[in-house]
This record gives structure tokens, C-alpha cells and sequence, in this order.
């Protein structure tokens, strides 16, 4: 028999919309179908506010739940990434004001550097002969504080209204940024509030939940290969992500009721495992298609 | 319903930059006959229209469409048929896209149900002047419609666009090669750099 928290599962699911969301989010307005959070780097930066976090909390006890304190350095680095997003104003006719290869690549030095800077707390840790917090890099929802529920719910029925009025703009956007700056769509502004949203989303749920990789990576393909989201982009947006987010809460329920020896399945580790050998397959997949083309 | 206005005329000192050169537009262009603009390779010209794409105002009340460069390329597998609803659901507010004329003048009803990723360059020629053409225009500006296209294809267009003409359109066009419009009525916009400067002027 099944055993349900219902807190857990509220949970799992706003994490799961929340990143299914950011990942449509980065590939419609990047229009290209490989960046996520991951691949530009959000996700490395997020894990970063936590390790710096969680080293605050160790050296300098606070009586802070460690996910605030992650969330409020999160914040202040979006709002860092906001005011230079948004300084220019200038209306330039150079498309693609967010190169995106550039993006890309800081997204690569930023996971290395996180990985960096990993290696060194874990050293730093080891010859203090501290146990070294590795909870926190897998995502679970094994810890949480109810209270924090009233922000996600808070924030979901936002995204409501943000999706209402940019979703016709996003799916424009689909089509390519060219073809939607001829029929009027603001291409400049919907880039920027896209990525920033999913910059958002990503570290949020990172500061409260941990690292769940390649999830908004693999969420948006996977809702594509079903004919009802691969034709509207709106749909995927806006139906697509409670997809997601459902998908996440029974991934949850299956780890929290099967265990291996008494130890719970953080379904961050699943959904990382499972989410990386998809992309693979969905790599090669996509090469052996253009094999086949020429 | 055509717009009783006839002409566009656009004159603006360093409009835009490119390369760090900075752009002065005197250009022109009327109904009644095929507006081009031509320059060599990476003088411009395709920034010139996002400009105007920017900037609607400089187009004095007239509904522009554009047709681009660069091939169609959505981000998910759409079929033509697909992407001709985006458009009309939500640039036009309409439920279902139905304009089959249009489909029939351009020759694309049998592409409909074909992944526009699948197209072979013509047929994405062809969509994406379907594409452009949904909404109600004025003026049609489009970026080099002959590239990628047979013999035959280039006929087709070329009388495509003389019956737009004829249909009160004003027609603007960048082409590398004017003569394979040989015949047809013409008003020529140069682009070309001069000394520090790229300038756009007509003959």
C-alpha cells in the first residue's frame, strides 16, 4: 500500500512546474532546443548560493533555515543579472541581443567553476575532519517547512498571470526571433523577462529543494514528441509544465515509499540519472537524424 | 481596402550603425512599380529592415509585412499548416486559419501537412511569404525572395510580386541581381559606404 504526504506531494509538483517552465521558457526564447537552466549555467550558480550557504550556517550558526539564507544570496544575484539585462535600453536592429553562444559558454565556465569550487569545500571539509552536508547536493523533498508552501502557491498563481499575458508574444517567438520582430512581437523584452524567469525558478527551487538536473532539459522534449504540445508552443507553456510538475510529484511518491536499506532515493539523483542518459539518447538520436538527411 | 498612400519616403541622419559605421537613409520608395534596395554582401541591407521593424513609426501609417532572409526555422517540429495558426490565432485574434486562396496563389496546399524542418528551400521560400502575407499589409518588404529558387520558381515570384503591384501594394525588395527583374518597372535605393559612412540613397 502507498503512503502519501500531501505537503510533499504539493511540493514536488510546484518544483516540477516551476522547472518544466523554466526549461520551455529558455529553449523558446534562446530558440534553440538545448539550452535549459543547466547548459546556460542557472543551475550552477543556484548550487553555489547553497554551498556558500550552508558554509555560512557551519562556521556562523544561525538560527536561519539554510534555504533562506541560499534564497536571499540567490536574489541579490538576480537582481545583479536583472539591472544588467535591463540597463540597455537602446533599441539596436542587431538581432539577438543575448548571444546565445556566448551564453552558453559562460553557462559551461560557471558549471566548472561551481564543480570547482566543490572540490575545494569537500578538501576543506576532509581535513577538518567534518562530515561533508551532501544532502544538499541531491534534490529531495525530504525536508521542508510548511510555511514555505504559501510563497510557492503565491508564486504559481503569478505565473498564471505572466503566462496570460506573454504566452501569444512566446509562441511567436517560436517561429524565430526574425520572423516575430516583423509581426511586432517586443522580441528584446519577452527574451529577457523569459530568461529572468527562469533564472528565477530554477534558483528557487535549487535553494529549497537541491539540484535536480536536466529535468527542464529533458520535460520540455519529452512533452514535444506528443503531437499536442509539439504544434502550439502556448500549450507547452501553459499546460505542459503541470505535466512537469505532476511527472515530479509521482517520481517523489514512488522514492518516498521504495527505499534501498532504509535509505530514501533523492528524486533529484533519479530524475539527474535518468535525465542525462536522455539527453544522450536524444543527442545521438538528433545526429543519426541528420546522418540520414545527408 | 488599399491605403491612400502611395509612396514611402524615409530620411534619417545615422539611423542605425553597422559595423560601427553609422547609416544616413535618404530612401524612397512607390507604389506602381518594384522598389529595390541593393549594396555588396554585409553593407546592411538586412539590418536596414530590422530597423524598420523597430521602428514602425518611420513607415508613416503604412502596414508593413516582411519576409526574411534566413529560412524558416521554428523551434519545435511544426508543419506548415501550424505555423500559419500561430499567426492567425495570435497576431489576428481569428480561431482557425482558413485563407486557402492565398495557399492556392502561392502553390503551397499541398506543403500543409509537411514538417516545415523538411522543406526544401523554394517550398520554405514560398511559406514564408505566406507567412508574412496573413496579416493585412501596405508594403511588402522582402529580403532577397530569389535565393534558393529553380528557374521556374524565380518566373513565378517575380509575377507574384507584379500582380501585388497591380493590387496597390508597395513592393520593396533587396536583390543582388536587378536584371532578372528585366522589364519590369523600377525604382532603385542604393547602399554603399562612403569614406567613414554607409549611405542609402535613390537614383
Amino acid at each position: 500500500m502507498l503512503e502519501f504526504d500531501l505537503t510533499r506531494i504539493a511540493f514536488a509538483f510546484f518544483c516540477g512546474y516551476f522547472l518544466s517552465l523554466s526549461g520551455s521558457l529558455t529553449q523558446v526564447v534562446t530558440n534553440n532546443n538545448l539550452a535549459s537552466p543547466s547548459t546556460l549555467g542557472f543551475d550552477g550558480l543556484a548550487a553555489l548560493c547553497v554551498i556558500i550557504a550552508s558554509n555560512i550556517l557551519v562556521f556562523f550558526p544561525t538560527s536561519a533555515p539554510l534555504e533562506y539564507l541560499s534564497f536571499s544570496l540567490f536574489i541579490s544575484l538576480f537582481v545583479l543579472l536583472g539591472w544588467w539585462l535591463w540597463r540597455d535600453k537602446r533599441r539596436t536592429p542587431r538581432i539577438f541581443s543575448l548571444d546565445i553562444k556566448f551564453l552558453v559558454l559562460m553557462g559551461l565556465a560557471f558549471n566548472l567553476f561551481v564543480g570547482a569550487i566543490f572540490s575545494v569545500i569537500q578538501f576543506l571539509f576532509m581535513a577538518l575532519n567534518t562530515d561533508f552536508p551532501s544532502g544538499l547536493w541531491f534534490g529531495s523533498f525530504r525536508y521542508y517547512h510548511e510555511e514555505s508552501l504559501i510563497l510557492f502557491s503565491l508564486l504559481f498563481l503569478l505565473l498564471q498571470f505572466a503566462l496570460a499575458k506573454y504566452a501569444s508574444q512566446l509562441r511567436l517567438l517560436g517561429l524565430g526571433e526574425s520572423v516575430a520582430l516583423g509581426l511586432g512581437v517586443n522580441v528584446k523584452q519577452t527574451q529577457k523577462a523569459g530568461l529572468l524567469c527562469s533564472f528565477f525558478l530554477t534558483g528557487l527551487v535549487i535553494s529549497f529543494f537541491g539540484v535536480f538536473s536536466f529535468l527542464s532539459l529533458i520535460i520540455p522534449h519529452m512533452l514535444r514528441m506528443l503531437p499536442v504540445f509539439k504544434r502550439n508552443v502556448k500549450r507547452e507553456l501553459r499546460l505542459g509544465a503541470l505535466v512537469g510538475g505532476v511527472a515530479l510529484a509521482l517520481l517523489d511518491t514512488l522514492c518516498f515509499n521504495f527505499d534501498y536499506m532504509g535509505a530514501e532515493f533523492p528524486a533529484g539523483m533519479v530524475s539527474s540519472v535518468v535525465g542525462a542518459f536522455s539527453l544522450i539518447a536524444l543527442l545521438l538520436n538528433s545526429q543519426l537524424k541528420n546522418f540520414a538527411k545527408d | 481596402m488599399s491605403s491612400s498612400i502611395n509612396s514611402l519616403e524615409i530620411k534619417q541622419k545615422k539611423a542605425f550603425h553597422v559595423n560601427e559605421c553609422a547609416v544616413d537613409l535618404d530612401f524612397k520608395a512607390r507604389g506602381g512599380c518594384l522598389n529595390f534596395l541593393v549594396g555588396n554582401n554585409g553593407v546592411g541591407k538586412s539590418t536596414f529592415f530590422t530597423h524598420l521593424k523597430l521602428n514602425h513609426e518611420l513607415l508613416g501609417g503604412l502596414r508593413p509585412a516582411f519576409m526574411d532572409q534566413a529560412p524558416l526555422k521554428p523551434l519545435a517540429d511544426l508543419r506548415v499548416e501550424d505555423a500559419l495558426q500561430t499567426v492567425t490565432e495570435e497576431v489576428m485574434g481569428a480561431m482557425k486559419w482558413s485563407d486557402v486562396k492565398a495557399c492556392e496563389d502561392l502553390g503551397i496546399r499541398s506543403l500543409l501537412k509537411k514538417p516545415i524542418n523538411g522543406l526544401s528551400g523554394g517550398e520554405n521560400q514560398k511559406v514564408k511569404l505566406a507567412l508574412a502575407m496573413l496579416r493585412p499589409f501596405d508594403i511588402l518588404f522582402a529580403d532577397e525572395p530569389l535565393q534558393n529558387l529553380d528557374r521556374d520558381s524565380q518566373g513565378f515570384f517575380i509575377q507574384f510580386f507584379e500582380g501585388l503591384v497591380q493590387q496597390g501594394k508597395i513592393l520593396v525588395l533587396i536583390e543582388h541581381d536587378v536584371d532578372k527583374y528585366a522589364g519590369a518597372r523600377m525604382l532603385v535605393n542604393k547602399m554603399e559606404k562612403v569614406s567613414n559612412k554607409v549611405v542609402v540613397s535613390h537614383a
